[in-house]
């Protein structure tokens, strides 16, 4: 078995000749599952809602619904990838966006003064989560709960004190011009998510530290043996998540000029903490657990999410049926990684 | 190249440190294990002082406080006992939902007495658990993950129930039941909260499944290797906690009078919260459930206090998170002790 193989998922399925042709279409499809789920998809909202869907209205409405999340997802990627399970991505992105909205409003603060303090103190609540991870011991998936808990509580705090009805009232003319101006007919957004992803992308397969997070996120145990600096590689990710958290809920704010403890692009229809960063990178092969997966599918993840949202707003879906699918959406992204995690344990 | 070897691997023996028998360590330790009694009493004496002329100390206000505590209550046996056997059960808000629309429906639009509906709901609720059980247990997602995923979908199912519309409870029957019917001046709410407390109290102390429950969530392989079936013993638990979450729920809409569809659960934090702060490991295995009884007192004083005194959502909001984190960190001393005693 080569050093590569199990760490890329491109390559898993291939190592074992043993296995015969129904085990080879099986990852094949798990593997390039994504793109034929994302094709079908779009057939199936172009028969329903017709001319309704195939208009290129809709298709920027779709990528700009995308783009937002997408500058946050390559990074969300990255730190499950590095095995951090993050639930605090809408909460920290919240109360990022309700901090901004309140000193620009409240205190009459420039808009970027504003973004830097806003940007600070989401960071310092990804410190706060590395924090609880590496010092108290206790896995991802809690401590970041910790995090967000304190973090919806500001918002909270924030929206009572600068806002009507739990939203904050946010104008900056500057951040809109990210959704006014459209070179080659797309918003800036969609740029800045592309800028994310090359980031991403030459992070994890052209760098030192990308091949650290594999190896962290495969096994911590052996990648702390053979010297890799585990804590700081934490530090590291909390505080990259949370800035670019921070900066994308801060872009949907500006355009949706409103601010508040529940306004983050990343929500699901069905709530209760799931984002939709977690259901993209699982649809798209990034493992619950860490280690293996490769950024740039989840791109395609993303963009089935975004076909799923404006596709059942534009057919008009009624909202128990926009519910219902995203629930089944959640539990269909789980079942994808649970068959994943048997199939490679065969 | 190997970068350790084997030998080096076998952590050593430590030397214990001079400060391990220290009486100002042992103070700390006995201060940690009662905090929350005496962070209780601190906590009445303050409000007593403060909202002196809120009416904090009559008798309506402690009946109050004891049927805000049944809601809790209910949600935290039902978390505690799944969180021992090693999982956490985050379907709460979707459970709760379902069993209020049913209750509704069934209540409201069929005219289903009190008793059968309250039969019914808590049928369906132990069908639900068994459902979140099909995701952890047969397809081995991590609770955590599984239960909020699960989630969702129920909500949707509680949103087809009710055509996502509210539904007013006018019947005075459930109302009459839960909160008039009164034995000794209490409650029947109330007292079928310590009910399903001395029940689970007694299952997690004194039966074969509380000691396989433990030894599930203490270390799942060793209870399998013994004979533990530690499936269905998660199962059960599953079960149970979608029980006493519709009890929860149930009593809550009886409250307030109304179908909830996302109202009855306080959200992670607020369920999590006093679970944690009461003890229970996040880890599994490790905590008693008597804990809980001053948890959960402490948890309904604290937020029958804030809302006699009028506090913002911001500060209750607020206060949810700094418990939670409080909590955490409690709890992490905890084990950081524990370790040490070793």
């Amino acid at each position: 078995m080569s050093a590569v193989s199990g760490i890329r998922l491109r390559d898993s399925g291939q190592s074992s000749a043993r296995h015969g042709a129904g085990y080879k279409t099986a990852w094949f499809f798990l593997n390039n599952g994504i793109f034929v789920a994302l094709v079908i998809e779009l057939l199936v909202f172009c028969l329903i809602g017709k001319e309704k869907f195939y208009s290129p209205a809709v298709l920027a409405i779709i990528l700009q619904n995308a783009s937002v999340v997408g500058i946050i997802m390559p990074f969300y990627t990255a730190a499950l990838i590095s095995g951090i399970l993050d639930w605090s991505t809408t909460a920290v992105g919240a109360l990022a966006g309700t901090l901004f909205a309140a000193l620009i409003t409240g205190y009459g603060w420039s808009w970027w003064l504003a973004l830097i303090a806003a940007m600070g103190l989401a960071i310092s609540v990804g410190i706060l989560n590395s924090w609880v991870v590496i010092r108290l011991k206790i896995p991802p998936i809690v401590a970041t709960l910790v995090g967000s808990g304190v973090a919806v509580g500001v918002a909270y705090l924030l929206a009572d004190r600068f806002g009507q009805a739990m939203q904050v009232k946010v104008v900056a003319p500057v951040l809109r011009q990210l959704w006014t101006v459209k070179p080659l007919g797309v918003p800036l957004t969609v740029y800045l998510m592309l800028v994310s992803y090359v980031f991403v992308y030459i992070l994890l397969n052209h760098t030192r530290l990308g091949a650290h997070l594999y190896a962290v996120g495969a096994n911590p145990e052996a990648a702390r043996r053979s010297g890799i600096n585990i804590d700081r590689l934490i530090v590291f990710m909390f505080t990259l998540l949370a800035t670019s958290t921070a900066l994308a809920n801060i872009i949907y704010n500006a355009r949706i000029m409103n601010a508040g403890p529940y306004l983050s692009p990343a929500t699901t229809a069905s709530g209760a903490g799931i984002s939709v960063t977690l259901v993209g990178a699982l649809f798209a092969g990034i493992g619950l657990f860490g280690g293996i997966g490769r950024v740039e599918f989840t791109l395609v993840g993303l963009l089935f999410f975004s076909v799923l949202t404006v596709g059942m707003g534009v057919v008009g879906f009624p909202a128990q049926f926009r519910v219902a699918v995203d629930g089944i959406a959640i539990i269909l992204a789980l079942l994808l990684d649970s068959f994943r995690r048997y199939l490679s344990t065969r | 190249m190997f970068p350790s070897s084997a030998i080096e691997s076998v952590p050593k023996a430590r030397k214990a440190a001079w400060w391990i028998n220290s009486p100002l360590l042992r103070m700390l330790e006995v201060l940690l294990s009662n905090s929350l009694l005496m962070a209780t009493i601190v906590l009445v004496v303050i409000y007593s002082i403060i909202a002196r002329h809120l009416n904090f100390f009559t008798f309506e206000n402690l009946v109050n406080i004891l049927i805000s505590a049944t809601v809790g209550g209910f949600l935290t046996w039902g978390l505690a006992v799944t969180m021992l056997a090693g999982n956490i059960d985050f379907s709460t808000q979707g459970v709760s939902a379902v069993a209020s629309i049913m209750m509704g429906v069934l209540f409201m639009q069929l005219g289903w007495g009190a008793l059968p509906t309250l039969v019914a709901v808590v049928l369906a609720s132990a069908i639900l658990g068994l459902l979140t059980s099909l995701l952890v247990v047969n397809l081995k997602i991590p609770g955590l993950v599984a239960t909020i995923a699960v989630n969702g979908s129920y909500v949707a199912t509680a949103m087809f129930l009710c055509n996502n519309y509210q539904i007013n409870i006018r019947r005075p029957d459930l109302e009459n039941l839960f909160f008039k019917f009164r034995i000794l001046n209490i409650p029947f709410s109330v007292w079928l909260m310590f009910a399903f407390f001395g029940f689970a109290w007694v299952v997690l102390n004194h039966t074969k499944l509380g000691a396989h429950i433990y030894a599930a969530g203490a270390n799942p392989i060793a209870a399998r290797l013994n004979g533990v079936r530690v499936d269905w013993v998660i199962r059960i638990t599953l079960v149970w906690s979608a029980v006493c979450v519709a009890l929860a729920a149930m009593i809550q809409t009886a409250r307030s009078g109304i179908t909830l569809l996302f109202g009855s659960s306080g959200g992670l934090y607020a369920d999590l919260g006093p679970v944690v702060l009461g003890g229970i490991s996040l880890f599994g295995g490790r905590g008693r459930l008597e804990n809980m009884l001053v948890a959960i007192a402490f948890t309904s004083v604290l937020y029958n206090g804030l809302y006699l005194m009028n506090a913002s959502t911001g500060t209750i909001r607020m206060t949810y998170g700094l418990v939670f984190l409080i909590a955490i960190l409690m709890s992490a001393a905890r084990e950081w002790f524990a370790k040490l005693r070793a």
